[in-house]
């Protein structure tokens, strides 16, 4: 499919188009009336009833109504409006939970008018970057930002990363090199290396290859240069608002470009002392990499099992700290049949189209992580529909061999669904700097937001068991993480009634418990039983729980009397043990009436055996 | 009745078939000989990935290539240390990526040894 058009800046810059889109960029510019994501910060604005008697600061008997509404936390006193209302700033770290439960005390008072957030009201960030023309018209078509049917909701999130996102992640690009580009910002790029040459210089020469040129076979024709590596670049890092060319996902983040791969791929042996070097670990004979990659993007592989090589070199990564991210593969199969997507460890993204469907070409299954757009391509037999309008467009280079003039050009495939991710972890990382990756990899997955359903351009409506847990909603996981009160994956302690006296060998189910306490999925597993959630069948296979959930542990109890069976189960951090005892008597249970029986049993024997111990037989005859 | 001209016809007719059918014969033969010889020159130099268990073997020992030489004699010619205890070499080799696996399965069974693997190669994702 011949989706690229790679063509020089001096085309942007030509005076039609220009016009178009410095008239693009003014209406793109200015402030759309719209209220951004609300946020009280702890700012809270209290007008007390009594209109005549408003002072200039808080009496001592409306310090104390503040206080009884939230007696742990102390208050400045930060000013007096024209209404007379106070202003007053929380000292503490305030989430959207505590400020909306303080006001909430507040409203009860009597004499208190009203209280309330002082919400920050901003400009709606729209970056002036004009995205590249359509056909020469004007337009930009970044659809993949913001649409909503396909879109990862980045253009939305950036009103909350622009105010947090204080520090820069490293994202490391192990791939073809980059090049120099006036929509990236040089300052962004740290020192990388060339793991194929052998330097320090990762500047990508290009991987333009003859037919049948490489030793293990292909390409099947002349190929021109990819410029793949550039082209991930932009799509994670091009600069925002500068008028010219694109928006990159993430504003905030460091590039940290890795060379490993050339005209004929790159062999494992190479790409995975690359992953350990990007990952800041030893690599032989490669001085140490200072700028250790809080994330690896992968967006290369083949029709192979994952290797030793490169899963260890993974692995290695991972304990590290890195978040390993991997794209799906083109190949319409299952991705347990290519590398290094289905090795362990990695975050796997899967493409999906402009409506968000799953695209003809992405692999798929259970492998699958999450979703990002990956750009139609046209294949009518399967259903997928598409143009150019549809595809994915970054920065690029204009040169078939060797580097030319700076460009743009359309992409397709799951290699730009991953940097996507790569981008939103890095943007995460970067507003919290204190969450773990792992936690980041928890977070983008359970903010995902649900696969539309009836998309017409597509194979398939996507489905988790094929395309991951969602289309990335990089919105999501900033709001959770900077707004909610960040990521709780601690859930409340939870209790099971230990069951006595119950039969033998009989399947004991317990109490239901609700999971509460995490604003995420977490796992659930049990060791000596099996749980359901939400009444579904039981089983003892781990998984995953959320807030709401109800929970229950089934248990067979043990084959004798008097003993004791346990069950632990777990929710992320929390664990509860559910008891279960069988009952002491032989044969019978309590629950059924058999103790008494039981009982009365025993005596009769026992006053049969006491007469005829003391009484003699012959009296006993006699009696009879 | 048949003639001797008629027998003359039919001797001609088999030996045209005995022919045809040697040539098919030939030429399907070589054709699998085209494929397998294909096959052995994608294989000839692979490029081999062998781990070792520990991190003090010296991976260029001649001791070492040897042992590899031994199991499977394919002229090991050592090319660089990797990360995690392992070294990439070169062998030559005519025998098949079959063959050549069930190898790779005999050498994992010495002690020194963790795995042997291809140094596959990995392409771009894009379309």
């Amino acid at each position: 499919m011949h989706l690229k058009r790679p063509l020089s800046a001096n085309f942007i810059s030509n005076s039609c188009c220009l016009v178009l889109l410095v008239g693009l960029c003014t209406s793109a510019g200015i402030a759309a009336p719209e209220t951004a994501l609300s946020s009280c910060s702890g700012r809270i604005i209290v007008k007390f009833k009594e209109a005549g008697k408003q002072t200039r600061q808080l009496n001592k008997r409306q310090i104390n109504q503040l206080q009884s509404a939230d007696p742990d936390v102390s208050h400045d006193h930060r000013g007096v409006l024209s209404n007379g209302a106070h202003l007053l700033q929380r000292n503490h770290k305030s989430t959207q939970q505590t400020d909306a439960e303080f006001i909430a005390q507040l409203r009860k008072q009597e004499d208190i008018e009203y209280a309330e957030c002082d919400v920050r009201r901003r400009i709606r960030y729209v970056p002036n970057d004009p995205g590249f023309p359509v056909d020469g018209i004007g337009f930009p078509d970044q659809w993949y930002l913001s649409e909503s049917a396909g879109g990862i909701r980045a253009e939305q999130a950036w009103d909350i990363s622009l105010n947090y996102a204080n520090s820069a992640s490293v994202i490391a690009i192990i791939d073809t090199g980059i090049l120099s580009h006036q929509d990236l910002d040089t300052s962004r790029i740290l020192p990388g290396y060339d793991f194929l040459d052998g330097d320090d210089d990762p500047s990508d020469p290009g991987d333009a290859a003859l037919a049948n040129e490489c030793p293990e076979g292909g390409p099947e024709e002349d190929t021109n240069s990819s410029w793949h590596g550039t082209a991930i670049a932009g799509m994670i890092a091009a600069t925002q608002d500068n008028g010219v060319g694109i928006a990159g996902i993430d504003h905030s983040s460091n590039i940290l470009p890795v060379r490993a791969l050339g005209k004929c791929g790159g062999s494992i042996s190479i790409i995975a002392e690359a992953i350990r070097w990007a990952a800041g670990l030893s690599a032989i004979g490669v001085a140490n990499n200072p700028y250790p990659a809080d994330i690896i993007n992968l967006s290369f592989g083949s029709l192979a099992p994952c290797s030793d090589t490169e899963q260890q070199a993974i692995n290695a990564a991972v304990t590290a700290g890195a978040l390993v991210v991997s794209s799906a593969g083109n190949e319409s199969t299952d991705i347990s049949e290519t590398a290094p997507a289905s090795c362990d460890n990695v975050l796997v993204v899967t493409a999906t189209t402009r409506q968000g469907g799953e695209t003809c070409y992405t692999n798929f299954g259970a492998e699958a992580d999450l979703a990002a757009p990956g750009g139609n391509e046209e294949d009518l037999t399967s259903g997928c529909t598409g143009s150019i309008d549809d595809a994915l467009v970054s920065i690029s280079n204009t040169g078939t061999n060797g580097p030319g003039l700076d460009g743009y050009a359309y992409h397709v495939g799951t290699s730009f669904a991953a940097p996507m991710v790569s981008a939103a972890a890095g943007l995460v990382k970067a507003s919290d700097p204190s969450l773990t990756m792992p936690e980041i990899e928890t977070l983008l997955l359970s903010t995902a937001r649900s696969f539309p359903q009836n998309t017409t351009d597509s194979f398939a409506d996507c489905a988790q068991q094929r395309c991951g847990a969602g289309i990335l909603n990089i919105e999501a996981a900033l709001s959770l993480v900077i707004l909610d009160g960040g990521l709780d994956t601690s859930p409340d302690g939870f209790i099971f009634s230990s069951q006595n006296n119950v039969a033998t060998d009989t399947s004991i189910i317990s109490n239901s418990i609700t999971v509460s306490g995490i604003n995420v999925p977490v796992p659930i597993s049990i060791v000596g039983g099996e749980y359901s959630i939400e009444n579904n069948s039981f089983t003892d296979i781990s998984g995953q729980v959320a807030a709401g959930n109800t929970v229950r542990i089934q248990l067979v109890s043990a084959n004798s009397s008097a003993s004791t069976r346990t069950a632990t189960l777990t929710i992320g951090d929390q664990s509860a043990d559910f008891i279960v005892t069988t009952a002491a008597a032989i044969g019978r249970t309590s629950d059924s009436g058999g103790g008494i029986f039981n009982y009365l049993f025993l005596f009769g024997l026992c006053l049969f055996l006491a007469i005829r111990n003391f009484l003699p037989i012959n009296t006993l005859r006699k009696s009879i | 009745m048949r003639t001797p001209s008629h027998r003359k016809i039919i001797s001609a007719a088999w030996f045209a078939v005995i022919i045809c059918g040697g040539l098919c014969a030939c030429a399907s033969n070589s054709a699998v000989v085209n494929a397998d010889q294909e096959e052995v020159a994608k294989l000839n130099t692979p490029r081999i990935i062998v781990g070792f268990n520990t991190a003090d073997i010296e991976p260029d020992n001649p001791e070492i290539i040897g042992t590899l030489n031994s199991i499977l004699a394919t002229n090991w010619t050592f090319v660089r240390k990797i990360s995690g205890n392992a070294a990439v070499y070169i062998i030559r080799t005519q025998q098949t990526q079959p063959e050549l696996l069930a190898r790779f399965a005999e050498l994992e069974r010495i002690d020194f040894i963790k795995y042997v693997e291809f140094d596959q190669r990995r392409r771009i994702h894009n379309k």
